[in-house]
């Protein structure tokens, strides 16, 4: 068996294990579209006479970007990955490799599922069936280089592990930064003139903003769609060399943490 | 020409850095080979350097200095890695919500396994473990018992060549590690795999191992057989007199048996004899000779393997400094 149809295979048993949890899955399913109405009635509330979007775009931007980020830097990700990084890594596998194919795997599982809920909820927010399919099928094109990218951030944490007995802690400020500047506060065109254009340019306005802005308007916000691609592209990059430096150098330098 | 060792550590150093510029070393120059086919116990006590040899062996951590190899292949390699099997009581390979033949399938084909080989090494293995009825539930659904005998199979699909099972037993009942004990056991006896077995439970030691390496303070305090690990000690027996009368009055007679504290609030009298100085047949004759009708049961015991490294362990007589022979 070719590695690539190995670690492939590796990706889908990793979404069945994630599917086939549903007791900690089943939380945030049912959690999701409840934030989708709170958040949206509040966005109604506090921003209807700001913002660049109809009601129905705004219900269908808080639902891709709860998407995104819910499944986003999760704890359970890595510490999965890193759980059982002790037999991993004894094994003839690269450990990198095995644990974000699995990242993604889990990513990709969950992003569906939740896809999955937010159609009906789309209808419920009064979106066509037209107007939801586009904005599903977009979010579908759009998804996986959107897991490839979440599975390398999670397995940046993984490697942390690998150096610290705990990186967990990390994670929350970390999903804070990314939901602050990456448009899941609110979408960064309604932010000032000052501001808007720093938080373009930051690698979190691909993670978030953009995908929701195309899911929900059809275009990239003041960007052409190859140039969003080269821009994940060159984050993916700058992500797996960095993974691949600092799991070496976590390896080199992990301690047995006792037992 | 002998075959190559199945496992090799020279001069094998860790350093553990504690801050400050202070380290702590928990592996302090180690030697040993073991052979192929060998079952040897890798005992010490919490803190001695066990885990941290086990997991250079496996390539989790780095040496400070030394090497450690798996039938010549460096340690953390993955031609070290494709020979090597690995149990740890205290970690899983199957994923708990998945089925167990689901995890099964997974590990066979991190090892290249596929195809008709993976079915059929997966069906004979689950025979022989006795966990069949077992390969279509959750991992999350079986006993621990039950749990560790799915982990075995784990472990060997691949037929590793070294089998490395750190604390296999840990947690489970008598009959779970009895049952576990003799699957080794007859599986080793047929496979001819190396084990290095770490365990705090001295009877899998017992049960299963022929050879037995301390290490203490990161340090290799002894290497031998197991018949050897105990010394001088492999020669004392324990007399256990239990009395009808609390008032009866101890053996005093003669040296070679000595009396030690009472136990059973005193019915239970306590007696310790070398058996060369002394023999069996005449330490039992004076026994009864002395008790006569007040005796009411003798029991004769030898010392446990617990005792003697809970003395190596605890006290200042260590296995380096003489007492057990048959250092190598």
């Amino acid at each position: 068996m070719s590695a690539a149809r190995f670690y492939a295979r590796y990706s889908w048993f990793g979404m069945r294990e994630q599917l086939s949890d549903w007791a900690s899955g089943l939380v945030s399913y049912l959690l999701f579209p409840f934030f989708l109405f709170v958040l949206t009635a509040m966005w109604k509330r506090f921003n209807s006479a700001l913002g660049h979007y109809t009601a129905n775009e705004l219900s269908a931007y808080v639902g891709v970007t709860e998407i995104l980020f819910m499944t986003f830097l999760r704890s359970t990700y890595f510490t999965r990955a890193s759980g059982d990084f002790s037999l991993s890594m004894a094994r003839p596998r690269s450990w990198l490799a095995m644990s974000g194919a699995q990242c993604f795997g889990r990513v990709l599982g969950n992003r569906l599922v939740m896809t999955g809920i937010l159609v009906p909820c789309l209808f419920l927010f009064g979106n066509s069936p037209a107007a939801a399919g586009g904005i599903v099928g977009r979010l579908f094109v759009v998804l996986l280089p959107l897991c490839v990218l979440a599975a390398l951030y999670n397995l940046a944490f993984a490697s942390a592990q690998v150096l610290w007995a705990q990186t967990i802690y990390l994670s929350l400020p970390f999903t804070k930064i990314f939901l602050v500047f990456g448009g899941v506060f609110g979408p960064l065109n309604d932010y000032s003139d000052a501001a808007r254009p720093i938080l373009i340019a930051l690698p979190s306005s691909d993670l978030f903003f953009q995908p929701a802005y195309y899911c929900v308007k059809g275009a990239f916000y003041e960007m052409t769609p190859q140039t969003w691609a080269c821009r994940v592209a060159l984050q993916a990059a700058v992500l797996l060399v960095f993974n691949l430096w600092f799991y070496r150098f976590a390896k080199r330098h992990h301690q047995a943490y006792g037992g | 020409m002998t075959p190559a060792p199945s496992i090799t550590v020279q001069g094998l150093s860790k350093h553990y850095p504690t801050g400050k510029k202070g380290v702590v070393v928990a592996l302090d120059g180690i030697d040993f080979a073991i052979g192929q086919g060998e079952v040897v116990a890798f005992l010490g006590p919490n803190g001695a350097g066990k885990s941290t040899t086990i997991k250079i062996l496996c390539g989790i951590l780095a040496p400070s200095a030394g090497a450690a190899t798996i039938l010549d292949a460096p340690a953390g390699t993955r031609a070290a890695a494709g020979h090597l099997g690995m149990v740890f009581g205290t970690r899983s390979q199957l994923y708990m919500h998945m089925r167990v033949a689901q995890s099964l399938d997974l590990v066979a084909e991190i090892y290249g396994l596929t195809g008709a080989e993976k079915t059929r090494r997966i069906g004979a293995f689950a025979e022989r473990f006795e966990i069949q009825k077992f390969l279509a539930q959750r991992a999350r659904s079986l006993s621990l018992g039950e749990r560790m005998r799915c982990e075995l199979v784990a472990a060997m699909l691949h037929e590793p060549r070294v089998l490395l099972a750190d604390e296999p037993t840990i947690g489970l009942d008598v009959v779970a590690k009895n049952q576990l004990r003799r699957l080794v056991k007859e599986w080793q006896a047929t496979s001819r795999t190396t084990l290095m077995l770490t365990s705090h439970d001295l009877a899998d030691v017992e049960a299963l191992c022929d050879r037995c390496i301390l290490i203490d303070q990161g340090r290799i305090r002894f290497d031998g057989d197991m018949t050897s690990v105990k010394g001088e000690l492999a020669w004392t027996r324990r007399v256990l007199v239990t009395v009808r009368d609390l008032n009866q009055a101890h053996f005093s007679g003669q040296a070679p048996l000595k009396s030690l504290p009472d136990e059973a609030a005193g019915y239970g009298h306590r007696y310790e004899l070398d058996t060369r100085e002394l023999p069996m047949h005449e330490a039992v004759g004076l026994v009864m000779r002395h008790y006569g009708e007040a005796l009411q049961d003798v029991r004769i015991e030898a010392v446990s393997l617990e005792e003697v490294l809970h003395r190596l362990y605890v006290k200042d007589g260590r296995p380096g400094d003489g007492r057990p022979g048959g250092a190598r």
